[in-house]
This record gives structure tokens, C-alpha cells and sequence, in this order.
């Protein structure tokens, strides 16, 4: 692709101990495109997302490398790292709010988190707050920023950590279920932020998720993860339509649709071994060779 | 006589540190034999309190829950627990920590049919689809799926003839959801239990339920057959709901 | 993965060396008569406060009765009543509060008003007025500590009780059909077990203390049977002349109360994992 890219896995494999739970992901993602992986639980999605963020409950990588802001992070020091991790990347868990001290003020932990990264100033804080909260369809600045976590939603927490994400700057947004835990209004509220965030601001995002829905709302490409290995990689909207790998089929038929029939799952085995072979353009499956 | 539980003008509301939070306002429907019923709406518009007002967990501050045209209380026959049963959000806590799946299963069994019962724990876990050799673990070492199907296994043991589904598939992934879904579908076929199918997801409502009855705020703003509310919805918080389904397009 | 797979391997060693030191110490009180060098009651006025030797290996007291046999007899004394305490205090204790959590109402506003009245007095000041008032003597120090130590298992029972009153599993075995008292016996109790049995043994070392105490004030053990407590006290004015009168007592106090504490600590470590997991 044209555009730079911030972030790419190379033939990356990792686990917790016996054996790898990842094998051979490589997957690119450039400035302000929003990548889902999708896969049932116990697939892997999770372990990649924490490979990438390399900070707490780190898996151990085996084989293949990182490569964030053109930094490779395997040559970097756990705390060279660390620091690069959290000043360029932003997280959001399935638990709303996890990342917030519950009985702390919104104010004194965006001033916190700020400070702690050299990017507080005291004269544009409260600006760019109210920026960023109008951008994300937030009303009430003062108000959101008075109260604690505890005493909000969790879409609404969720919400927030969104804007703190983009009030860092930084460049990419690492997303673990994070609508899972939310109705289907709040939902569709956030995936809509996620989608503003990434158009206004140019964030990129890699969303790990088992929401089909979610994924072809908001995604750019979706891959497609079953054993620890990538099956399918396209853009969302080809993957949708024209689903190559069997197993894309059958989580797709998995997805209720408004009004539409009872969704079906076989816990039928699918082949997982072999090489991602591109089929078109951009479009890549995984095929016995 | 074709409802097999009606429910009229029931009544809840909590107390606490002397705010009163009405859960519950005057909420009247009635559930067929052999149907499903969909509640929907978000957390806190009250479905949960519903569903332990119908099963007994908790009692109303007024109005009533008739079952098979007889009137229920708060202290209930043991046949009539053995009749409504319910299925939890958290299947994996809704299993005792400590126990193996199936002494729970046999445990819940036992009290329901009295001493002397014999469960055919074989049968019910194939019912479920389930190898039974996963019965003989503890709920932390088992999925979310499968402790859900388990939650299902235990519940329709006694033979119940209205299942109480409390957002069942809510902390599943798509594909547990799917099978849960074909499971609970199946088994009306089957024995043609009637159901009562709470969950936040519209779609997913749909795609199972006969009618559905839109809550919010502790009423039921709008029900009706699914196909009139999917394509013809009243309500603005209706409208609302349906329009934030986020649809994989083809 | 590994670090935590080490530490909990260093935790397990831990546990069982507390274990097996606090068994050393309850097969001491057990076989205390039969391990003792001398007869722990018998005076001998030649021989009043001598210092440490071979025969009498933590010297004499004033009355020339060998200290040695009689830290041991009052290990006896000491680790007995308040094993028996806690025990009697735990079930007492946790039954009330189980109760109470699981009706709630009426019933829970009986028995925690109760607990309120108790723990209104200061532990030792309601010993006192007892032993005041029933007279000096092992057992009524015991009911005295008694009194109001059943109070914290009451509170944290009740505490855990209405914590997991709501638990999906709670509910559908109420939806099973079992009865409140199958419930609270086989789904509350293993569940909450565990914490209590730390605090158990935790509070053993502190009734130990409490029961020395009460000696130490001449209201627990009289004479002249053994305890720690009451030893330090009668001893306390040789001190100069006689200080191992003194100290082997408080010494051997001291030791035990921390290792009772210490396998408090490390049940409750231990245990915590464990739930976690």
C-alpha cells in the first residue's frame, strides 16, 4: 500500500509456554486503517493483540518480529519498549472502564495520564477535551470530566477512553472485544465512534472481536483467525460477499440476521494448515499447497 | 384456554438508601403453548427483574403470574418449580464451584423429583450435544458454550413446560450463540416446551422468537409478532433499537 | 508463567512448615505430662530461683518448681483452651451469621444488634466483669473471651453470605427446589469456607494471648496449675534475681502466637490462589 505503515507482524508465532497458541501471522496495517480480527474465543485473536502490546501478560514470541513506527521491537529493551508501547499505541478491554481508577475523577486522570507523557498544557487542556468530546458526539464536557468511572455506563466509559486515545495522539488503537459487554445501542454507538476516530483523526486500529457484525461495520479488512493462524484476509467487504475459506463461511452463517432464519454453527474440523495464499487482489486465504 | 402463563399488572420496585427505583410498572403479556417469546430492551429496562418475578426468585409488590389458569404465589409446589425453570446469563457461576457439573445436574434433579429419581445424565447430555465425559469436570474448566448447554441440560431435566432464558447467550461468542440458538429451538420442536427468551440483541430475538415485547423503563412499550415489529415498528424507542443493528451485509 | 508456577511452590513450603511446626507444638501440650523432666508442681526450697542447668534446663522459679516442665505443661494449658475456643466460638459464630445473611430482616437485625452489644465492651473489661462476677478459673476465663469472640465470624459469615446470596448458582438451586438449610450447608458454606478458617487460625494466637492475659491479671489459671500467663506474673517480681522465670514463659508465648499467625498468613496466601484460579 501506498500510505505508511505503522504497524506490521512478520511470520510472528508466540504462546504461553507449551506450544505456540499464534503460528506465522503476518499481517500489515497502515495510518487510519482499521483492521478486525475475528475467530471464536480460544482462537488465538487474544494472544495476538497481547503479543502487540508487549507490556503485561506477555506471551512469549517464538519466531518472527513486530514492527511499530518503523521500530523493530525485538531489538529494543523491555523498557525502551514499554515506553514506546504506551506513548504510541492506546488500548480498550471488553470491561469498560478497566483502564480507569474507578474512584478517581475523569479530570485528574486524563491530567495524570497526559502529564506522565510529556503532553499536558495547562491552557489547551480543557480546549482539545471539549474538541475531542464534541468529535465523539459527547455532551456535557464538564460534567463527564467532574464525575468518576464508577458512577458511569459502560458504553459511556468505553466512550471515554476512546477520547483519551485520540487526545494522546497517538497512532494506534488496540481494541480487545470492546463492544462485547454492551447493549446493542451502545454498541452501535461506539462502533460508529471507532469509525469517526479513525476517518478525523487517522488512528489506525486493530480490533480483536467475534462480531461479524461489528467487523464488517467498521473494518477496513477483516482476518479471519481459527488455531492460531490467519484462514482469510480481505477487505470487510469482499470477505462478506464473496467468503473463500469454509471456515469464513460457516462463522458468517453463525451471525443472526434482523428477521432472518436461526443461525447455524457445526463444530465440523476445518483444514488449518497450509500457506495464505493472495486469490486476488489483496484478498488472501489459506490453502494446502 | 391458550396461554400457558399470563402475567398481569406485576409491580416491582427496590429500595435503597430510601430512593425508590420502580423496576417494574404494571407489566401485563401472555405466553402460548409451544411459543417463544422475546423480551427485549437494555440493561435496566427491567427483563431480568421479570423473569425472577415469574420464576419465584423474588415476589411482585403487586399483580400476578398465572400458570396454567391457576394463580401462583410466592411459596410454590414442588411441581410447579419442576414446571418453570431458568436459565442464567453467567452459566459458568450458575454451577456450584466446588461441585463436578454433574452431581449439580443430579443434585438439582434429586430435590426437583424427589429421592429415588433416576436421571438418565447420558441422554440429557446427548439432548444438549454434549460427550458426557465433560459432565464429570468443574464449571471453571469447561466454555462458556459449554456450561451454557450444561445450564440447559439441568433446566429441562425435570421435564419443565416453560424455560425462562435470562440474556442466555449475551457473554457467548457467534458461534456458541448459533448453537445455543438451534438447541433451544430444536427441543420446542421437540417437547414443545414454551419459552420466554430475554435478551439486549434485536436480531437475535428475531431470528428465534414468535413474538417479541419491547421493554424499556419497566413497561413493555410495544409487542407483538416478530415479522409486524421487525418490519413495522410503532414505537420511536422500537425504531430505535432496530436501527442500531449492525447488519453483515452480503 | 513460570515466576508465579515458583512462587507458588515457595508458598506451598512455606504452609507446610508452619503446619508441621504448629503440630510439634499441640503434640507437646498432647504428651506434656510425659515429656516433662521433673514434676512441674513439685517445690523445692532448697532450690529456689536457681539458674539454667543441666537438670533444670530454664532454671527454677521461687518456689524451686523446675520453669522447664512448667512451659510445658502450660503449652497444655495455653494451646488447648484456645483451640477449643476457637472452635466453639467458630461454629457458634458462623452459624449466626449465616443465618442472619441468608433471612435477612428480622432475624438478621437480632442477631447483628447482638453483635453490636458485644463488641460495644472492650474485649478484655467484659472478661473482667465475667470473671468479676462468675469468679477466677480456666473455664470462665474461656467464656469470657468467648463472649465476644464469636462476634467477628458472625460478621464475616454474614458478610460472605450476603455477597453470594445473589450468585446465579444460588438461585438455580433455589430454583431446584432445595431447602434453605441444604443450601446454606452445601452451597454457602464450602464456598466461604475457606477465608473463614484462616481467620480461625489466625485467631488462635490472639485467644492465647487474651487467655494469658486474663492469667496474667489473676483472673484465668490459678494455682498451681500451669500457664503462661499467670507465670510471667508471679515471676515478674524476681525478675532481676530470677529473669528466666520470667522470660522462658513470655518467650515461649511469644513463639507460638507467631506461628499460629504465621500459618494464618499463609493459609489465607495459599487459599487466595487457589480461589483465583
Amino acid at each position: 500500500m501506498s500510505d505508511k505503515t505503522i504497524l506490521s507482524l512478520e511470520g510472528l508465532c508466540a504462546g504461553y509456554g507449551r506450544g505456540d497458541a499464534i503460528s506465522d501471522i503476518s499481517l500489515s496495517l497502515s495510518t487510519g486503517e482499521a483492521l478486525c480480527v475475528v475467530g471464536q474465543s480460544g482462537c488465538g485473536k487474544s494472544t495476538l493483540l497481547k503479543s502487540v502490546i508487549g507490556v503485561f501478560d506477555k506471551p512469549v514470541i517464538s519466531a518472527g518480529d513486530i514492527v511499530f513506527d518503523g521500530c523493530r521491537l525485538s531489538e529494543l529493551s523491555q523498557k525502551r519498549r514499554c515506553a514506546l508501547t504506551t506513548s504510541g499505541m492506546g488500548f480498550i478491554f471488553q470491561t469498560p472502564g478497566a483502564a480507569f481508577n474507578p474512584i478517581r475523577s475523569y479530570k485528574k486522570q486524563f491530567i495524570e495520564t497526559l502529564k506522565s507523557h510529556d503532553k499536558y498544557d495547562a491552557k489547551s487542556f480543557l480546549p482539545s477535551i471539549k474538541d475531542v468530546f464534541s468529535r465523539l458526539g459527547l455532551q456535557d464536557c464538564e460534567r463527564i470530566l467532574a464525575s468518576c468511572p464508577y458512577e458511569m455506563s459502560g458504553g459511556m466509559n468505553q466512550r471515554i477512553a476512546l477520547a483519551l486515545v485520540i487526545l494522546m495522539q497517538q497512532k494506534l488503537l488496540l481494541a480487545d472485544e470492546p463492544t462485547s459487554a454492551l447493549d446493542a445501542v451502545t454498541r452501535r454507538t461506539v462502533a460508529d465512534e471507532l469509525i469517526a476516530m479513525r476517518t478525523d483523526c487517522g488512528i489506525a486500529q486493530m480490533i480483536v472481536t467475534h462480531d461479524f457484525a461489528l467487523a464488517s461495520y467498521v473494518a477496513d479488512r477483516i482476518a479471519v483467525m481459527h488455531c492460531g493462524r490467519i484462514v482469510e484476509l480481505a477487505p470487510a467487504k469482499e470477505l462478506v460477499s464473496s467468503p473463500l475459506h469454509p471456515y469464513t463461511r460457516m462463522l458468517l452463517e453463525a451471525v443472526p440476521a434482523l428477521g432472518g432464519s436461526i443461525p447455524t454453527f457445526s463444530d465440523a474440523p476445518v483444514q488449518s494448515a497450509g500457506k495464505l495464499i493472495e486469490a486476488c487482489a489483496g484478498h488472501f486465504v489459506l490453502s494446502e499447497v | 384456554m391458550k396461554n400457558i402463563l399470563s402475567v398481569k399488572d406485576l409491580c416491582r420496585s427496590y429500595e435503597r438508601n430510601d430512593i425508590k427505583t420502580e423496576a417494574l410498572h404494571d407489566v401485563s403479556f401472555e405466553l402460548k403453548y409451544g411459543e417463544i417469546l422475546g423480551i427485549v430492551g437494555t440493561s435496566g429496562s427491567g427483563k431480568s427483574t421479570l423473569l425472577r418475578l415469574i420464576s419465584g426468585l423474588e415476589a411482585p409488590d403487586a399483580g400476578s403470574v398465572v400458570f396454567d389458569g391457576r394463580e401462583l404465589g410466592q411459596k410454590r409446589a414442588l411441581a410447579d418449580k419442576r414446571d418453570i425453570q431458568m436459565i442464567f446469563q453467567d452459566a459458568g457461576a450458575s454451577f456450584h464451584p466446588r461441585r463436578t457439573i454433574a452431581s449439580s445436574i443430579n443434585d438439582a434433579f434429586q430435590s426437583l423429583m424427589g429421592k429415588g429419581a433416576v436421571l438418565d445424565l447420558d441422554s440429557l447430555c446427548i439432548e444438549v450435544g454434549l460427550n458426557s465425559c465433560l459432565a464429570r469436570r468443574y464449571p471453571g474448566s469447561l466454555s462458556g458454550g459449554q456450561c451454557q448447554r450444561f445450564a440447559i441440560a439441568r433446566a429441562i431435566a425435570s421435564s419443565p413446560r416453560v424455560l425462562l432464558c435470562d440474556e442466555i447467550t449475551s457473554a457467548l461468542d457467534v458461534s456458541s450463540q448459533a448453537q445455543i440458538l438451534e438447541l433451544l429451538s430444536s427441543l420446542r420442536a421437540e417437547t414443545g416446551m414454551s419459552m420466554i427468551f430475554v435478551s439486549h440483541d434485536i436480531a437475535v430475538v428475531s431470528t428465534l422468537c414468535d413474538r417479541i415485547a419491547v421493554m424499556r423503563g419497566g413497561d413493555i412499550v410495544e409487542q407483538g409478532n416478530t415479522k409486524s415489529i421487525i418490519s413495522a415498528p410503532r414505537n420511536e424507542y422500537t425504531k430505535e433499537l432496530i436501527a442500531s443493528v449492525m447488519e453483515v451485509k452480503h | 508463567m513460570d515466576l508465579t508456577m515458583a512462587a507458588r511452590k515457595k508458598q506451598k513450603r512455606r504452609l507446610c512448615v508452619f503446619l508441621v511446626l504448629a503440630g510439634v507444638l499441640v503434640l507437646i501440650g498432647f504428651f506434656a505430662p510425659l515429656i516433662v523432666p521433673n514434676d512441674p508442681n513439685a517445690t523445692n526450697a532448697a532450690n529456689m530461683n536457681a539458674s539454667p542447668s543441666t537438670k533444670y534446663l530454664f532454671g527454677t522459679d521461687r518456689y524451686g518448681r523446675c520453669v522447664f516442665s512448667r512451659v510445658i505443661m502450660g503449652a497444655r494449658t495455653s494451646i488447648f483452651s484456645a483451640v477449643i475456643l476457637v472452635a466453639v466460638t467458630f461454629v457458634i459464630g458462623t452459624a449466626l451469621g449465616m443465618v442472619a445473611g441468608w433471612y435477612g430482616g428480622a432475624v438478621d437485625s437480632i442477631i447483628m444488634r447482638i453483635v453490636d452489644i458485644m463488641l460495644a465492651f472492650p474485649q478484655m473489661v467484659l472478661a473482667i466483669a465475667v470473671a468479676g462476677i462468675l469468679g477466677g478459673g480456666m473455664i470462665n476465663a474461656m467464656l469470657a473471651m468467648g463472649l465476644s469472640g464469636w462476634t467477628l465470624y458472625a460478621r464475616l459469615a454474614r458478610a460472605q453470605v450476603i455477597a453470594m446470596k445473589n450468585e446465579p448458582f444460588i438461585s438455580a438451586a433455589r430454583l431446584s427446589g432445595c431447602s434453605n438449610t441444604k443450601i446454606m450447608l452445601h452451597y454457602l458454606l464450602p464456598c466461604m469456607l475457606g477465608g473463614l478458617i484462616v481467620n480461625a487460625a489466625t485467631q488462635l494466637g490472639v485467644m492465647m494471648i487474651g487467655i494469658a492475659g486474663l492469667s496474667f491479671l489473676g483472673i484465668g489459671v490459678t494455682e498451681p496449675n500451669a500457664e503462661w500467663g499467670s507465670m510471667i506474673n508471679q515471676s515478674r517480681a524476681y525478675m532481676q534475681l530470677a529473669p528466666w522465670a520470667t522470660l522462658a514463659p513470655a518467650g515461649a508465648t511469644v513463639v507460638t502466637v507467631m506461628i499460629f499467625n504465621c500459618l494464618g498468613d499463609c493459609l489465607r496466601d495459599y487459599l487466595d490462589v487457589e480461589t483465583a484460579k
